[in-house]
């Protein structure tokens, strides 16, 4: 009888007290709840507010299904968006999320080398995953690790450097919401744009492995790629294509394949730079490149800005960001990659220490587009071994 | 925000802040300062938002759902533990309906915040299943299932209340 659930729902309700003040608190605690902001050290205040100023962005909204077998819903997006400036000006790594507008650093890796028998070495990542119970980076012992854009979900591959199992991890619970074995062992794995499907690359074995000739000196094997898994969450269906390494003038061992932009296609990388990447449709078949494909960067993230209007340049220094239309430069900036646009204005980028004498000193920093003033995001570090490597993913 | 929009903002929380109260209530299980947090944060970010918000009380109260929900998963399952000691309950004797009534309290009080929410929004908000679906960010499927694990869990806290729940799932 529902009459009594919902007499004793409304005069339970009846009992509640309301507090005579809950304007006021709430007035106070917007003011500090977009900015929890290390980076906001006293001069760069006002520069940081503008940004949050102009960062507005809807609420998630009804893009939920549910896969009734698990419980993984796909896509997984924030139900409340956040768009703060976040850094970690003190550490690089970072030890708190670093964040700016529509973009967060979800996870980065650092590389260890391992000697091996013989002349053999070889590279191993080690992981570190957003927890946002605790606001840090997670140290992992994932083989690799990849944050859905929204930050809510995380592939991460089971095993030691390579894995035949990969887990969706809740990354507010830290709970395998489910598992998928694989036939074929895959060393890495990348959420669709839409964040519904993982696309994982197989190889017959662990690919960041060389042969040291002498100092400086290293033989590359042969790739050992042997084929690619496209596995849709929401239907559990896995998808297994043989595809073999692409040889021409590639010296690439690891060869990840990637999502198009809008996740329609995908692409296996070449080391030609007449055609960096060549497409496959949803049945393996090579086709065109897409007309975005000149926006795509190399962490898969589009170049193009979100009002569509400018275009990140390449590596500098000094970089530019130019007009899409007309090629016309919209502002030059002394940094040394732009990496990801936060808002129409501002980019996160990676920027260097002082007056740039050494390009490996750097960190990430928040760049607007005329140039004139940046934010550093971490600190600035040396990274001429590859100390620390970022992932940068859509945060709503 | 400036001055008009502040007061815009005060006359809003000031005229339904005693429905979002009652509201947080009941989501919280009748923990009038988790009631308080919980609706303080929703006011919070909808003042952060407030002139690009068209429905302000349907975006408070869809903060809330979601934040209650959020904060269940990042509390893990604990409020799933079915304890080993049953609640205090009346004697099989009382059947007066408003001694039903906190028999049944004392149990919603022990659902998940999910559980509880999901039945707060179909026999409290009177919201439809897809509504509900929607508030909750998951399927129609999930909130009939939820709902039917919801009453099942009640009925077996509160055995008095199987008759009377019978006929609600």
């Amino acid at each position: 009888m529902t009459r009594l659930l919902r007499d004793t729902l409304r005069e339970w309700a009846g009992e509640a007290r309301v507090p005579h003040d809950l304007a006021d608190r709430a007035l106070r605690r917007r003011s500090w709840l977009p900015i929890g902001a290390t980076v906001l050290a006293a001069g760069l205040a006002v520069g940081l507010a503008a940004v949050v100023a102009v960062f507005a962005f809807g609420m998630g909204g009804d893009n939920t299904a549910v896969r009734p077998a698990t419980g993984v819903s796909v896509p997984v997006r924030p139900a409340v968006t956040s768009t703060d400036v976040r850094g970690d000006e003190e550490n690089a790594p970072p030890r708190k999320l670093v964040a700016a507008g529509n973009v967060a650093l979800s996870a980065y890796y650092t590389t260890e080398i391992e000697k091996l028998e013989g002349n053999w070495e070889r590279a191993r990542r080690v992981w570190s995953l957003y927890d946002p119970r605790t606001d840090t980076y997670e140290r992992t012992s994932w083989a690799w690790v990849d944050a859905a854009p929204g930050l809510q979900l995380a592939a991460v591959v089971e095993g030691d450097l390579l894995g035949k199992r990969i887990g969706v991890l809740d990354m507010n619970t830290r709970q395998l919401l489910d598992t998928i074995d694989l036939e074929h062992a895959v060393g890495s794995v990348s959420w669709s744009p839409d964040g519904t499907k993982l696309l994982a690359t197989a190889y017959s074995e662990y690919p960041d492995r060389w042969q040291v000739m002498g100092e400086n000196s290293q033989s590359m094997p042969e790739s050992t790629r042997i084929g690619y898994y496209v596995i849709d969450i929401a239907t559990s269906e896995v998808r297994y294509r043989a595809l073999p390494p692409y040889a021409e003038n590639n010296v690439n061992v690891r060869q990840d394949l990637g999502w198009s932009l809008d996740g329609s296609l995908i692409w296996q990388p070449t080391s030609l730079g007449r055609q960096p990447r060549i497409y496959l449709d949803r049945d393996g078949k090579q086709v065109d490149a897409p007309k975005d494909d000149a926006y795509l960067s190399h962490d898969g993230i589009t170049r193009l800005s979100p009002n569509g209007r400018l275009v990140l340049g390449d590596d500098g220094l000094p970089t530019k960001i130019t007009d899409r239309e007309t090629g016309a430069v919209a502002g030059t900036q002394r940094v040394l990659q732009l990496l990801a646009w936060a808002d129409d204005e501002h980019v996160i980028a990676l920027g260097c220490a002082k007056a740039c004498g050494n390009e490996f000193d750097n960190g990430l920093v928040l760049v607007s587009v005329d140039g004139s003033r940046t934010v550093p995001l971490t600190a600035k570090v040396n990274r001429s071994k590859g100390e620390w490597n970022w992932v940068l993913t859509p945060r709503n | 925000m400036d001055a008009a929009d502040e007061q815009g903002f005060r006359e809003f929380v000031s005229s339904r802040s005693p429905a979002l109260m009652r509201l947080g209530f009941l989501l919280t299980g009748g923990d009038q300062h988790g009631a308080e947090d919980l609706v303080q944060t929703a006011l919070a970010k909808l003042a952060a938002r407030w002139r690009r918000v068209e429905a302000p009380e349907a975006y408070a109260r869809q903060i809330m759902y979601r934040q209650q929900v959020s904060w269940w998963r990042a509390a893990g399952r604990r409020g799933e533990v079915v304890q080993a000691t049953p609640p205090d309950l009346p004697g099989a004797d009382r059947t007066h309906q408003s001694e039903l009534r906190l028999v049944l309290r004392a149990a919603l009080a022990r659902l998940t915040p999910k559980q509880r929410a999901v039945l707060v929004l179909r026999y409290f908000e009177d919201l439809p299943d897809h509504e509900v679906a929607r508030a909750l960010g998951c399927s129609v499927g999930t909130v009939r299932s939820t709902t039917h694990r919801s009453l099942a869990r009640l009925r077996r806290i509160a055995p008095e209340l199987a008759a009377e729940l019978e006929a609600a799932s």
